[in-house]
């Protein structure tokens, strides 16, 4: 009931301005646009014969649209908490939402999934978007093949998400932080480019975060593999998950209680 | 039972986050104060901006965590039974942010009524008792943005009433009205309490508002409390003396050596207003010393004292200080 | 005497802005940040893809080899450019989130001082960001170009600046119509980036889309620009004049917008969020 209330209002108060949907796709294409263009111009062409041999997939359109779409997926969680508490603490909201018997993890919840779930339908126009515009080769089965790993990916965030309700909660004012790790997570994931051109020791780090997995098993099932020879991936993402989950509740709880003392408002 | 009782009840502000091996200093906001309101009580916190009002209502409230000493609201422990107490109290908090301003009137309260767990049987028919008592009805479905400043805090009384409180906190609730929507936001919560038995703890550093309004008034500056006791009794603190109030034109050439407060500045028309419990002994006296100063002086009365009076009385300074 | 109290006032603007911006710390370093991400990121692009330094594909349309200095110059100028529209929108939405737009329009500076002494704050911290950069990526990235000629290319950027700042004269008279400015703005910057030929030349978009990027002032801002740091003046006479036709054209529409939507809002009142 809790988080329902809270998707139906930030539901409501999102779609009841159309232009911050419109902006939201824009921001979300042109991101995308600037690295494949940028890609193609320098290829001369979408074909890369060292990315083929260095990951199996030599089509850097589809290459690069995979992995933003999953690294999109993995930040929304963080996005959803930063964002979402924040402007609660902006409208000054935060405190009125606090004083209810509701359990704040609850409402914390319910304002990520709500923004989760916004996200979701932004880039899943944003994916059909790039789709069409570089022609990128479809099959239902794929996307099904690909949906549990999304969704693994999706779930460690989400607990790893609770670091920054943490934070925000206690600092207020997170955003550069947060975007910070965002940015730092697309480039050491290999988002848009194969990670083997980064010095090892860059490369051994990049296997910390499960957006580096998820990507390398999607882009595999979208080249024909199967899930037996991914499961190396696989397995690494499956272990990220109760980690991200410890560590995003463990300083959650720790911020909980620093905010209990200073406030709960006040942005 | 009583509904809210408070035992040296301590606040004190890290000045930074308090970080593991970080060194932090502290700010006393609430230095020990100890209260009891009685069941279907009005009972007010009087003093200046600044005094601990709010820190006290946001511990009472659960928003915040005291430093030390106990509180019970209902018979429940502030510490360990936060969400039996919030199911069973309301805020209306200081400021007009406090609502969701890109959704109505009717969808904020829907929000918030299931929140708090109000049955979906009873939720229509609660929200639209609530919205006709606060007289928003008609403006239900327009955004909270486009409200007026009564109309919003109208809304937040409303929201604070969609879990029928026992008890219900109202930080500074007239504070920015207007005098019509401050008399309407009074007179409702006179009968929140009268007819409907409830308990209600405000905070205001308008001793009008106190005096008027309250079953008993605790007077706190500086994070503690000087004085708790009905209106008439914490005059009767200065009855004997008499309350002066002289104007004068232009700035007080220095600071009296009686307890006289400046409690109006008027920049417009240059007066100044100070006021004090002066007895009819000295009165001669403070206006020689005015004179030999050289201060224009406009006028001398004697009032009837007000709790500005007993403010001053104890504390050497006025409300507005 | 009128002069020096409109300096004094753009001076305080400014200060006031570089408080603001500089109180979030983070924010700085965020901001610095970005600039190696997205250079970074060209670089490994290039390199993942083609295994090398320079692209001959990209030499073809462009005339540039090194892909990282082309985006360097790109990203440099669209750095640059973006400075007068964000001053000039970024400005109005921030005062009106935060409640002090009226008291600023109230005063009895001029308008163009207002964004003038946003602009100049802005101005200031991309220069800084620059000295920042631009040292690093020589010695990191081992970006190179012709450093006469660069200084040859700044009296062009400031031609293009003067139409950056026609657009972003008009479209600050927008902003003050509407209720939720901030998406608004979004989807200008957006169209901005996507259509500056900052990170790829625009010849690569559809026809449509690069008829409406040379009709914005920045592609032929950046073209300009990269045109005349690898070849000189005369092999870039076109793309000056173009430019310079472009910018007078933004100039004189920046300004006839801006005075009419600043009379409307006058009727209309200026919005409070």
């Amino acid at each position: 009931m809790i988080l329902s209330a809270v998707v139906e209002k930030e539901f409501r108060m999102f779609f009841r301005y159309p232009l911050r949907v419109i902006s939201s796709i824009l921001v979300g294409i042109v991101f995308l646009l600037q690295f494949v263009f940028f890609g193609q111009a320098v290829l001369g062409g979408r074909y890369s014969a060292l990315l083929e041999v260095s990951t199996g997939m030599g089509d850097y359109p589809t290459y690069a649209l995979i992995g933003y779409v999953l690294w999109w997926v993995s930040v929304s969680p963080m996005e959803a908490y930063v964002w979402g508490v924040r402007r609660e603490l902006q409208r000054g909201t935060f405190e009125m939402n606090i004083l209810s018997p509701a359990k704040i993890v609850e409402l914390l919840s319910g304002l990520a999934i709500s923004w989760l779930l916004m996200d979701s339908v932004l880039m899943m126009i944003v994916f059909a978007i790039g789709a069409v515009i570089f022609a990128i080769p479809l099959t239902l089965l794929t996307i099904l093949k690909s949906l549990p790993i999304v969704v693994a990916s999706l779930i460690a965030f989400l607990g790893f998400g609770f670091v920054f309700a943490g934070l925000v909660m206690m600092l207020k004012n997170i955003g550069p932080f947060a975007q910070i790790f965002e940015f730092a997570m697309l480039f050491f994931s290999g988002v848009f480019f194969p990670l083997n051109v980064m010095p090892k020791a860059m490369i051994a780090f990049s296997k910390l975060f499960p957006l580096t997995h998820a990507a390398a098993v999607v882009r595999g099932l979208f080249v024909g593999k199967g899930y037996l020879e991914v499961w190396g991936e696989v397995a690494w993402l499956l272990v990220l998950i109760p980690v991200y989950w410890g560590i995003g509740y463990l300083i959650f709880k720790w911020a909980e209680r620093i905010t209990r003392v200073i406030g709960y408002g006040g942005y | 039972m009583y509904a809210i009782e408070v035992n040296n009840l301590k606040k004190y502000y890290p000045k930074k986050i308090p970080f593991p091996f970080r060194k932090v200093e502290w700010i006393e906001a609430v230095k020990g104060i100890s209260f009891k309101v009685k069941k279907g009580e009005l009972f007010g916190f009087l003093g200046p901006n600044g005094a601990g009002k709010t820190t006290t209502i946001k511990m009472l409230t659960t928003l915040l965590e005291p430093t030390d000493g106990s509180a019970r609201i209902l018979g429940y422990d502030i510490r360990e039974n936060t969400r039996e107490i919030r199911r069973r109290i309301n805020l209306v908090a200081e400021g007009e942010r406090t609502l969701y301003w890109r959704l109505s009137g009717y969808e904020n309260l829907k929000y918030f009524a299931r929140i708090y767990y109000v049955s979906k049987e009873g939720e229509r028919e609660r929200i639209e008792s609530l919205l006709k008592l606060v007289g928003l009805w008609e403006k239900r479905n327009d955004l909270v943005m486009n409200y007026s400043r009564g109309m919003k805090q109208r809304l937040a009384i409303a929201k604070a009433l969609v879990n029928d409180p026992e008890v219900l906190f109202l930080d500074e609730p007239t504070l920015g009205l207007d005098v019509q929507s401050s008399i309407f936001v009074r007179e409702f919560v006179r009968k929140l309490v009268d007819e409907q038995g409830k308990t209600v703890l405000l905070t205001t550093h308008y001793m009008a508002e106190a005096e008027q309004l309250c079953d008993r008034i605790a007077i706190i500056d500086h994070g503690k409390i000087i004085a708790l006791d009905t209106p008439d009794n914490l005059k009767k603190l200065v009855m004997n003396e008499d309350a002066v109030e002289i104007r004068l034109k232009g700035n007080v050439p220095e600071e009296t050596p009686w307890r006289l407060a400046i409690v109006e500045r008027d920049m417009e028309s240059n007066v100044t207003v100070l006021r004090g419990p002066v007895d009819e002994e000295e009165l001669s006296k403070v206006v020689e010393w005015l004179v030999r100063r050289k201060a224009k002086i406009i006028s001398v009365e004697q009032k009837e004292p007000t709790l500005e009076d007993v403010f001053i009385r104890l504390t050497g300074r006025g409300l507005r200080d | 005497m009128e002069a020096i109290n409109e300096l004094r006032a753009l001076y305080g603007v400014a200060v006031k802005n570089w408080r603001i911006f500089t109180s979030y710390k983070l924010w700085l370093v965020s901001d610095v940040m970005m600039g190696f991400f997205f250079v970074g990121q060209a670089l490994l692009i290039g390199i993942g893809l083609t295994g090398e330094r320079n692209s001959r594909a990209l030499q073809q349309i462009t005339g540039y080899a090194d892909y990282v200095t082309f985006a360097v110059l790109g990203f440099m100028v669209l750095g640059f450019g973006l400075t007068f529209l964000s001053g000039f929108v970024w400005s109005v939405v921030d005062e009106l989130y935060a409640g002090t737009l009226e008291y600023s329009f109230a005063a009895p500076m001029r308008r163009i001082t207002f964004f003038m002494g946003n602009v100049l704050t802005r101005l200031f911290l991309s220069f800084l960001y620059m000295s920042v950069y631009v040292p690093i990526f020589i010695l990191l990235f081992d970006v190179r170009f012709n450093f006469l000629n660069f200084v040859k290319a700044l009296p062009f950027l400031l031609i293009g600046a003067v139409g950056m700042i026609g657009l972003g004269m008009a479209a600050a008279g927008l902003v003050l119509y509407l209720k939720d400015p901030g998406p608004f703005i979004t989807i200008l910057e957006m169209l901005v980036f996507a259509l500056s030929g900052a990170m790829y030349p625009i010849s690569i978009l559809p026809m449509g889309l690069q008829v409406l990027a040379k009709a914005l002032p920045y592609a032929p801002t950046s073209e300009a620009v990269r045109k005349i740091v690898a070849y000189g003046y005369a092999a870039s006479v076109n793309e000056i004049s173009y430019l310079m036709l472009l910018s007078g054209f933004y100039a004189i529409i920046g300004y006839l917008s801006y005075k009419w939507s600043e009379k409307q809002a006058r009727t209309v009142g200026l919005k409070s969020y």
